[in-house]
């Protein structure tokens, strides 16, 4: 086991994995940047070292600063937490190249899943079912034609360099597949300077559901269930709960055994989030997969009592799972809201300054994960999470009602937080029947759902499930 | 920008006399100049931009723009940062000088995390140029200088050779007044921004 961790990253996973550096009885050394001095994690640290200036690209994102650090600091391991440098196989590569564990995949393995389309080719291979599309690039008018009625309408075409939208279409129908191809060479060119064009089936109204999984370098691995994050606003997650609604429990089953399956197959290594997408028939196409933890994990947690962040640590330590797939037992129902420093008033502006007030809720399944206290300065350098509130309940109406309860407790004074959007989404009937899809935030607008619940519980706005969406902003496949 | 906003102004030379204790006639000559020409062309610049606090070198003079507390924006952390950059640490995370303490001293902070070594010659009362490196820090075997930002005299040195450094910690303390070294008896905690 580890001696010393230098954890490389900042905010409420900090403290998350200095929580878990402690119960293991591992020295913890808390990497920051200037902006970040008087944190929570900072001041609860066995060691600080600051590795740079607020800009992220000279600190979280310096590989050589955070890996000096470790060196200097006299760590074993470094914990990159999520974002910034987690998913870097060069980090990985150079980490271990200083005799130091990167905690998560070995490099080799981040390297093998780093291509999302080899990583859907290298699943897909091993069960999973990906989203059917064209056959490799489009050729002429006639072989688009062909590849379009082959993978079936409606179809999203998609530029191979793509990205941000540019070169992307929904068609309905060979007519709108013609019209389309040439706008879509020319802004593929122009945009990138390649006109190549794939096609994709377009999902309408799909699901984010995601499975957890732990795989030891030994070849053992389980499931730890699924969770769902289909309430995003413009492809940026803000409520994640398990069990997923959308599927029946065999369905679930079957996906998270598939999944465990394929990850195994594969090779991967230590804890790792495999993200699929559901359509409205309960069919699920994988889209790729997270080799971090991620910032919903402890709704997993809630459900199992595994501390994932723990099993990342021993397993890159080398230990053997040590569990079965029988020996987990997944209880009741959680549900994670992201308590953002956004504005949901002015388009879920950003803000930072100091929090003056705060107060965490409490009771029976309610959890508080954050780095916030009365007097924190939110820095403006980087992203607006300040906590996350996990409550759990015997099942989804008991989570949902400590949720509301937990709301109302919560106080967050100096600056204004999207609250509002999750009492009003605790309110909303296509949250409370289970039928959010991730489109359907962008689709009515967030300010037109805050001005549809009222703020109120009385007046809750009503979503229908199956409206059918315009053209997507970013289309189908891409998860927060 | 609304009248209250008043920029409070911090102008220090550049120590090109060395040895000085009082402003020379020439310097005030100098200052009196620059207070007339530069100065409200600054203020105007400054009263325009968003900028919290600007320092400009011309001269041999520096001179320092930081905005009134009336005119601060309502954005907090500029305060906070402000108040950090002054508080115990004396790490402002710069390579030399606005974490100044009182008149003429300066410090030479690390741009690296690392080890330090610092440069064969460099002793207490030893002069030193602007520019000269006064040591280095070995990031896994990239060195990155410290450099004096200024002709001082060294009145501290704040590492040893071979210690792990942060970034922005204080490696070297230089005195711009010339005066001696007697000045470093200061601990580096005392350090406090004269603006």
């Amino acid at each position: 086991m580890f001696e010393r961790i230098l954890i490389a990253n900042r905010g409420e996973i900090a403290l998350r994995v200095l929580r878990s550096c402690r119960r293991l009885g591992i020295g913890a050394v808390v990497a920051y940047s200037e902006a970040d001095r008087d944190s929570r994690a900072v001041s609860l640290a066995d060691e600080a070292i600051c590795i740079g200036p607020p800009e992220a690209r000279r600190s979280y994102l310096s590989a050589a600063s955070i890996i000096s650090a470790a060196v200097v600091t006299g760590c074993d391991a470094i914990h990159p937490g999520y974002g910034f440098l987690s998913e870097d196989a060069a980090f990985a590569e150079m980490t271990r190249a200083h005799g130091i564990t990167l905690i998560g995949p070995p490099a080799d393995v981040l390297e093998r899943f780093a291509s999302k389309a080899g990583t859907r080719r290298l699943l897909g291979g091993h069960g999973l079912p990906t989203i059917p599309g064209s056959a490799g690039m489009l050729g002429d008018d006639r072989h688009a034609l062909a590849e379009a009625e082959r993978v079936g309408y409606p179809l999203l075409i998609k530029p191979s360099a793509g990205g941000g939208g540019r070169g992307m279409r929904l068609v309905r129908s060979p007519r709108e597949l013609e019209q389309a191809l040439t706008m879509c060479r020319s802004e593929a060119r122009a945009a990138f300077g390649d006109d190549s064009l794939y096609l994709e089936r377009w999902l309408e109204a799909s699901r984010h559901v995601e499975v957890q999984v732990i795989v030891d370098r030994y070849g053992n691995g389980v499931h730890v269930g699924e969770r769902d994050c289909s309430v995003q606003r413009r492809h940026q997650k803000m409520v994640e709960e398990a069990p997923t609604p959308a599927l029946s429990e065999v369905r679930r089953l079957e996906l998270a055994e598939k999944a465990v399956r394929a990850a195994v197959a594969a090779g991967y290594e230590n804890v790792g989030t495999l993200e699929f997408l559901v359509d409205h028939n309960g069919d699920f196409f994988f889209i790729e997969i997270n080799c971090r933890i991620q910032v919903e994990h402890p709704v997993t947690e809630m459900l199992s009592g595994i501390d994932l962040v723990a099993e990342q640590i021993r397993i890159a330590a080398g230990e053997p799972l040590g569990y079965s797939q029988a020996e987990i037992q997944l209880r009741g129902h959680a549900i994670e809201f992201r308590i953002n420093a956004e504005d949901p008033e002015h388009d879920f502006r950003p803000q930072s300054g100091q929090v003056s007030g705060f107060l965490a809720p409490g009771g029976p399944g309610v959890r508080f994960d954050s780095h916030l206290f009365a007097g924190y300065e939110v820095p403006p350098y980087y992203d607006s999470l300040l906590g996350k509130l996990i409550v759990w309940g015997p099942d989804r109406m008991a989570a949902v009602e400590r949720a509301r309860v937990a709301l109302d407790e919560l106080i967050v004074e100096g600056m204004r937080t999207n609250v509002s959007f999750h009492q009003a989404l605790l309110h909303d009937e296509s949250f409370l029947g289970g039928r959010f899809t991730t489109n359907m935030l962008d689709r009515i607008g967030s300010a037109a759902f805050l001005a549809g619940s009222g703020s109120s519980a009385a007046a809750p706005p009503t979503v229908p499930a199956a409206e059918v969406s315009p053209l997507p902003v970013v289309g189908a496949g891409v998860g927060a | 920008m609304t009248d209250d906003r008043q920029p409070s102004i911090d102008a220090h030379g550049e120590g090109r006399s060395e040895g000085r204790a009082t402003t020379s006639a020439a310097d005030q000559r100098e200052l009196s100049r620059v207070a007339t020409e530069l100065l409200p062309a600054l203020i105007a610049r400054f009263g325009e931009g968003q900028l919290g606090e600007l320092e400009i070198r011309r001269d041999g003079w520096r001179i320092r723009l930081r905005r009134g507390d009336a005119g601060v924006p309502a954005v907090s952390t500029e305060d906070a940062r402000s108040r950090r950059a002054t508080s115990a640490r004396p790490s402002a995370g710069r390579g030399e000088g606005p974490s100044a303490g009182e008149r003429g001293r300066v410090s030479v902070t690390s741009m690296a995390v690392g080890y330090f070594q610092p440069a064969k010659t460099l002793q207490v009362g030893q002069r030193v140029r602007s520019g000269d490196v006064l040591g280095q820090v070995d990031m896994l075997g990239v060195r990155h200088d410290a450099v004096a930002g200024s002709d001082a005299i060294v009145s501290r040195v704040l590492a040893e050779a071979g210690q792990a450094v942060e970034y922005g910690q204080e490696l070297v303390r230089l005195d711009r007044s010339g005066s001696s070294s007697e000045r470093s008896a200061g601990s580096p905690d005392s350090a406090r921004q004269a603006v």
